[in-house]
């Protein structure tokens, strides 16, 4: 009895937060799924009736749909690149930094743990066309006002303003306790062996800083794939001409507008599958790296 | 001298990276204290008489249905607070499991844990609404307790397993040897040597709950909306209230931005374990 109580001991551990995620998330998907199968509107009393792949179909025909897929990979493509390099930019500044860490490790987590929703009201003000602090700033420098949220053409940049704002601080914080852990020994031969700085940089610290590079590139593409709450807040039902809709915002629009359970459960599954696709990469990264 | 200017060369860099990534949120904390008519203001403005008139306003009024003070503020303290303490309990259970025991399965769940952090929430929210519905419990701060406890869950065992890995085994077995038992070695060693650590994977939680916005606006109505929703009670056919929309921002700014000045060392701590060695 001691024995086999002992032997299921460490599954008593994990069970309860197992079995949390398991009743909550795993059953939500596996609901998602089975309705991303089927003809469900329920408040014209409609179905669940099982339609096959007719959700996905209609989706893939959808203009629209394929407007915000499109929208999605150039938010998250750009946001992510000048993401990187300015927070590999900020961590390479701080490295030549030695007072007032705290300070600005404190100003760096700050946009980071505002909430995304907070984050949009805040550049809200900034951006407003008439009195938003943007214009203004701009016009010190003889730059035109724009329209910002109200431009066809600035809406996506906006946004993608804002998850700069927001994420950058994220990958600098990530490679500065890269650089930080790197190794002495490769940088004091380089110099004996008379490298610049650049070289240096791009023949030692690039290659040893990869691993980490890679895991910050497929965390960020991943959040921003979902991104949600500064596009709802900012370009509500996709901004003008919709040029921001991104995947997010056209799941809310589905499921609010129309009620059509199936398409929206099928466009959920579309953003889990992107998701999962960089999430793939991700996770043979990290598994090898860290023994779970 | 060459050395002189370098350093004032990283200072104003510094001060430019600073200021771009604080000055947006401090603009809002200004705006807070002005009036509608200084909010409006064209070029903005910089000296103006402070005012208390939007603290006021958002605290003596209804707004979107609720009052902040027996609404949206009570909402969101009790539901963080609680998904918080349920999600450290259940994490830290199974974040010494993995650590501490080797058993069949055991990569197999430390992996379940790790997929599971990457499923974007925003997919769930129309399966979870319905789950709600279907249990009876939409619109109920339980329903939020469960669904945050529930997506903190992987963060904070990983987080927790992080830092219980940095504890030598060996000091719970001269605990065992000693007489205590497994849960004794749990609360009476673990928890204090990972203290900081727990604080943050806590934090971390906490701010994930006081902050989201896409749950809560599915899974809540009138009575059950948490704070980050009052936000949208000020866009209003009468127009925009700026003036109360912007110090309700700067409530739920505060406590974040005190968990972060307090806590920011073992806040990066915890963001970068596993990543880097």
């Amino acid at each position: 009895m001691r024995r086999r109580l002992k032997a299921i001991a460490p599954y008593i551990y994990t069970l309860p937060a197992a079995a949390l995620v398991l009743g909550v998330l795993m059953y939500a998907w596996g609901q998602s799924f089975i309705l991303s199968f089927t003809q469900y509107r329920p408040m014209m009393g409609i179905g669940p009736k099982f339609t096959g792949i007719q959700n996905y179909v209609t989706l893939l025909n959808q203009p629209l749909f394929r407007k915000a897929i499109w929208v999605s990979f150039v938010f998250t493509g750009i946001s992510v690149l000048l993401e990187c390099v300015f927070g590999m930019l900020i961590a390479l500044l701080l490295m030549q930094v030695t007072r007032g860490l705290a300070f600005i490790r404190t100003s760096l987590l700050i946009p980071l743990m505002i909430a995304p929703a907070l984050a949009g009201l805040i550049w809200k003000l900034f951006f407003n066309a008439e009195f938003g602090f943007l214009n203004y700033f701009l016009g010190l420098f003889g730059v035109p006002g724009q329209l910002w949220l109200s431009s066809e053409a600035l809406v996506l940049p906006s946004i993608i303003l804002v998850d700069i704002w927001r994420e950058t601080p994220f990958v600098a914080i990530f490679m500065y306790a890269g650089l930080q852990a790197l190794p002495n020994d490769p940088f004091e031969a380089a110099r004996i062996d008379g490298a610049t700085a650049w070289q240096a940089w791009r023949y030692i610290t690039i290659p040893l800083l990869r691993p980490l590079l890679g895991i910050v590139v497929l965390f960020r593409v991943i959040f921003a794939l979902r991104v949600f709450d500064t596009a709802f807040v900012l370009a509500r039902e996709g901004g003008p001409g919709q040029n921001a809709m991104v995947l997010g915002m056209y799941l809310y629009e589905r499921t609010y507008k129309t009620f059509d359970l199936g398409l929206a459960s099928a466009v959920s599954f579309i953003i889990l599958a992107l998701t999962l696709v960089f999430g793939a990469v991700f996770i043979t990264f990290i598994y090898r790296e860290v023994e779970f | 001298m060459q050395f002189g200017a370098w350093r004032a060369l990283v200072f104003i860099l510094v001060a430019i990276v600073l200021v771009f990534f604080l000055f947006p949120p401090l603009w809002m904390v200004l705006s807070s204290f002005k009036t509608q008519v200084d909010i409006l203001r064209r070029p903005p403005a910089w000296f103006f008489v402070p005012s208390l008139a939007n603290y006021r306003d958002i605290f003596s009024h209804r707004w979107g249905g609720g009052q902040i003070v027996t609404t949206y503020l009570p909402n969101s303290i009790i539901v963080a607070l609680a998904s918080t303490a349920l999600t450290i309990a259940v994490s830290l259970l199974a974040a010494y499991g993995l650590s501490r025991f080797r058993f069949r399965g055991r990569k197999a769940i430390g992996f379940f844990f790790l997929v599971t952090r990457m499923l974007p929430p925003i997919g769930m929210v129309m399966p979870l609404f319905l789950f709600m519905f279907n249990i009876g419990l939409l619109n109920t701060r339980t329903a939020l307790v469960f669904v945050y406890t529930a997506l903190n869950i992987p963060l904070a065992v990983w987080m927790l397993k992080g830092f219980i890995d940095t504890v030598p085994r060996e000091m719970d077995e001269a605990a065992m040897v000693d007489g205590c038992t497994r849960v004794g070695v749990i609360f009476r060693l673990i928890v204090p040597v990972v203290g900081p650590g727990m604080a943050v994977s806590a934090i971390f939680s906490f701010i994930l709950a006081w902050n989201d916005f896409t749950i809560a606006l599915f899974l809540t109505s009138r009575e059950t909306r948490t704070l980050p929703l009052m936000i949208t009670a000020f866009q209003t056919d009468e127009g925009l209230f700026w003036g109360p929309m912007t110090a309700t921002g700067v409530v739920i700014l505060l406590p974040v931005v005190l968990f972060t000045v307090f806590s920011q060392r073992h806040m990066v701590k915890g963001l970068t374990l596993g990543a880097v060695k």
